[in-house]
């Protein structure tokens, strides 16, 4: 194994430590913060798919942003000095356990039965020696192909935070 | 520019800045000017008031302004000339000189200005530490011998040793001379008796001689008058109706 | 690897250096001499502090979340340090050569903040969590006019590869191993034919390329101060508000990773705004006719010489970025909160938002 599959199987194993810690803990805290560990773990995984651009985007949208978005809804709501934390009881553990089970087997059978080197773009992929930055692609098709959606989204992003900022600035009347 | 001349949005980013270079470029002067130095000079010193600009840290234990010989700081006791009238010690607002007396059985000298000694001093202790450098007790000695100098840094580790001993007498000396003191006032004390013999007895004891050295201070009571409110004439003359 | 060391080293040389820097840059403004027991002129004042807290004890609040409180100060020294991946050093020497570098480098040191949380909430102190809030509202809202003034640069460049970047702003940036060739024309402006391609030097700089990335180079400077703490942007450590802020409950070595990620922290962008606006590796002296200053103060990519001019050239820079950030720092007062929010919203948003349609229309005049 070179020293990049190392760095690729220690990336693997961060995302899903840290995913199986969040599942486990009671401390939604520290649920929140594992998520960082996640979080970059998969933004690693997406530079060895050779998604550079879908990495940063992965941090800055998810660590930079909702993460500590979370972090704020968390301190803010739930009373954790009193170590009142959120545990969400598992009322139907039957239903649970098998539908995830179930899932498990049916990705698992599906990946196993997949023929990932028949694939017309991972060939291609595969004969390109050098891995090139998808950012020229990616900036290119939104300003032609998908400008429209590209568009629509910036304008619904913006009524977002006209909306947001309308609704925290409302001085509330008696 | 006035401050806040114009109070709009763009008068505001324009004042801004303006004043954001003139303080950066004031910082800036100091910055350059910091290769100039202060020298160490007192301030009876021709050039003192000549260093305008520059840095102006002193580094104390390497260099230090001088003081002025007239500098009121550490007390100092010339014993020889001191005829340990106690009067220091009176007048200290902190009590911070303590002084033992003995009488001397005879003149002991004469200090450097005329005046006849004729007390011990046993103990003459002052307590810098407590001093607050009033200079009350340098005014009121009467023989100057008891002055400030211009040693002003005597920090010590430990406070015991803040405290200053001026007597020249050691113990065993000061205990010799009460000793000669009390023989001297017993041998009176008998020729008085042997004068006075077949007096009433009660004389002896009323005129019973000091024998334990103590002086007899004067007791100094401060008799705090009642202040009376003073009285409308015309109060006056109802109470006397 | 050789990147990663020498940045490493660079970086603690760098803090021992600085720290003794800030305090005699601050003594000679206040007219004082600052250190000068320690060493010649006091200069192993910094090494004895650095001894002094190695050896204190890791002191942990018995009230404190543990784990947390571990792990804060390695994420945020990690987070910062990780920015220093993409900074080209000289020509050839840049610790990984991405595409998305600048990306990147804004997205990777938005990591702190969450090291800044850890380190607030942690700490269980009303002090460190007043501080961690304040930096984190302060940091994410100054990141919206830093990276607005990146934007611009970006445009005006037309890559996200901070090597490429350097490359473009000097006499060999044709020698990049890109496809399309660059010529360089004064003020950018094609429309008036002066190719300055080979003459170089401040010439070719971007904020003479395009002139108005001074403005954003203004901007930049401001934001990054904001996002690094410092002074006048220093609430969330606001020594007579707050204690220390967010580092009130540490001591020791954990402390010190803390100073030592502040000042990485400082070091960072002053490197980026160099990079971005000033050149970066590339000499300041312009080739006029036959005085061919620029090629005699740089060497061509490739060869020793120039990389070690490059390095030259690029901490030169950032020295004097960062002895400005100090002089900043001991000049101007502590801003309010409302000031600072004023400032970032109000002020540098707009401004930023305008640079950044110039420069498109800018760019536009260049091709």
């Amino acid at each position: 194994m070179s020293f990049t599959a190392y760095i690729f199987y220690f990336f693997a194993f961060m995302t899903i430590v840290s995913a199986i810690f969040i599942l486990t803990t009671r401390n939604v805290l520290y649920a929140a913060f594992a998520l960082l560990g996640t979080f970059l773990g998969v933004s690693a995984l997406y530079v060895f798919a050779g998604a550079d651009f879908l990495a940063m985007a992965q941090i800055m949208i998810y660590i930079g942003g909702v993460l500590i978005l979370i972090l704020f809804g968390i301190m803010l709501t739930n009373r954790i000095a009193e170590h009142q934390y959120l545990v969400s009881s598992s009322r139907n553990s039957f239903f649970a356990v098998t539908g995830g089970v179930t899932l498990f087997g049916v990705l698992i059978i599906a990946i196993l039965k997949a023929n990932f080197t028949s694939l017309l773009w991972i060939q291609e992929a595969q004969k390109k020696a050098s891995v090139n930055s998808t950012m020229e692609k990616i900036g290119e098709n939104l300003m032609t192909d998908f400008v429209f959606p590209f568009e629509v989204a910036a304008v619904i992003l913006m009524a977002a935070l006209m909306g947001a900022a309308f609704i925290a600035s409302q001085v509330v009347k008696k | 520019m006035t401050k806040g001349a114009n109070n709009t949005y763009f008068g505001n980013i324009r004042e801004g800045f303006s004043s954001l270079m003139k303080g950066l470029f004031l910082t800036l002067k100091h910055f350059v000017d910091a290769r100039f130095r202060r020298k160490p000079i007192p301030v009876f010193d021709k050039d003192y008031f000549k260093y305008d600009k520059g840095i102006v840290t002193l580094e104390y234990p390497h260099e230090a302004i001088p003081v002025p010989d007239n500098g009121r700081y550490r007390l100092h006791n010339e014993i020889d000339d001191c005829i340990v009238c106690d009067l220091c010690a009176k007048i200290c607002p902190v009590n911070c000189i303590e002084i033992d007396v003995i009488k001397s059985t005879e003149e002991i000298g004469k200090t450097s200005d005329g005046t006849t000694k004729r007390l011990y001093a046993a103990r003459f202790d002052i307590d810098m530490a407590k001093c607050c450098y009033c200079g009350l007790c340098t005014t009121v000695c009467p023989t100057e011998c008891l002055t400030m100098t211009k040693t002003y840094d005597y920090s010590e580790y430990d406070i015991r040793n803040m405290v200053y001993h001026f007597s020249d007498l050691t113990p065993a000396q000061a205990e010799e001379k009460k000793k000669l003191f009390e023989e001297q006032q017993k041998q009176k004390a008998k020729v008085e008796v042997d004068k006075n013999k077949g007096n009433v007895e009660d004389s002896a004891l009323k005129d019973k001689p000091a024998t334990e050295g103590e002086v007899k201070k004067p007791v100094f009571k401060p008799v705090i008058k009642p202040v009376i409110p003073k009285k409308s004439p015309d109060q006056d003359q109802d109470k006397k109706e | 690897m050789l990147a990663f060391i020498l940045f490493l080293g660079l970086l603690l040389l760098y803090v021992v250096i600085a720290v003794y820097a800030e305090r005699k840059v601050s003594a000679f403004v206040q007219d004082r001499i600052g250190p000068t027991e320690v060493g010649y002129k006091g200069l192993g004042q910094t090494v004895a502090d650095l001894l002094k807290l190695i050896q204190k004890e890791d002191i942990v609040p018995s009230a404190a979340d543990k784990k947390l409180f571990l792990i804060a100060p390695i994420v945020i020294f990690t987070s910062i340090f990780a920015g220093f991946a993409v900074l080209p050093l000289s020509p050839d020497l840049v610790g990984s050569k991405v595409s998305v570098g600048v990306l990147y480098l804004i997205t990777i040191i938005s990591m702190d903040v969450i090291g800044l949380i850890m380190a607030g909430w942690g700490s269980n102190n009303k002090f460190s969590l007043y501080g961690a809030v304040r930096s984190v509202s302060q940091i994410l809202s100054y990141e919206i006019p830093l990276t607005l003034s990146i934007l611009c640069v970006v445009m005006i460049s037309q890559t996200l590869d901070l090597q490429e970047i350097s490359f473009q702003q000097g006499i060999w940036a044709n020698h990049y191993e890109s496809e399309n060739s660059i010529t360089n024309y004064l003020f950018g402006i094609k429309y008036f034919g002066i190719d300055i391609t080979q003459a170089g030097g401040i010439l070719s700089w971007n904020i003479f390329r395009m002139p108005l990335l001074f403005f954003a180079y203004i901007i930049f400077f401001i934001a990054s101060l904001a996002e690094s703490n410092r002074a006048p942007f220093d609430i969330p450590e606001a020594e007579s508000e707050l204690v220390a802020g967010y580092h009130t409950e540490y001591s020791g070595f954990r402390w010190a990773l803390f100073m030592l990620a502040e000042y990485g922290m400082m070091l960072l962008v002053a490197f980026l705004g160099v990079i971005l606006f000033l050149g970066g590796w590339n000499t300041p002296f312009p080739n006029i006719g036959e005085v061919k200053l620029a090629a005699w103060t740089s060497g061509a990519p490739g060869t020793i010489a120039g990389n070690l001019w490059g390095a030259f050239w690029l901490i030169g820079k950032t020295i004097l970025v960062i002895f400005l950030q100090m002089m900043v720092r001991w000049t101007y007062p502590r801003l309010r909160v409302d000031q600072l929010m004023y400032l970032c919203w109000k002020v540098l948003t707009p401004a930023a938002l305008l640079l950044v349609f110039l420069s498109g229309i800018w760019r536009l005049l260049m091709v």
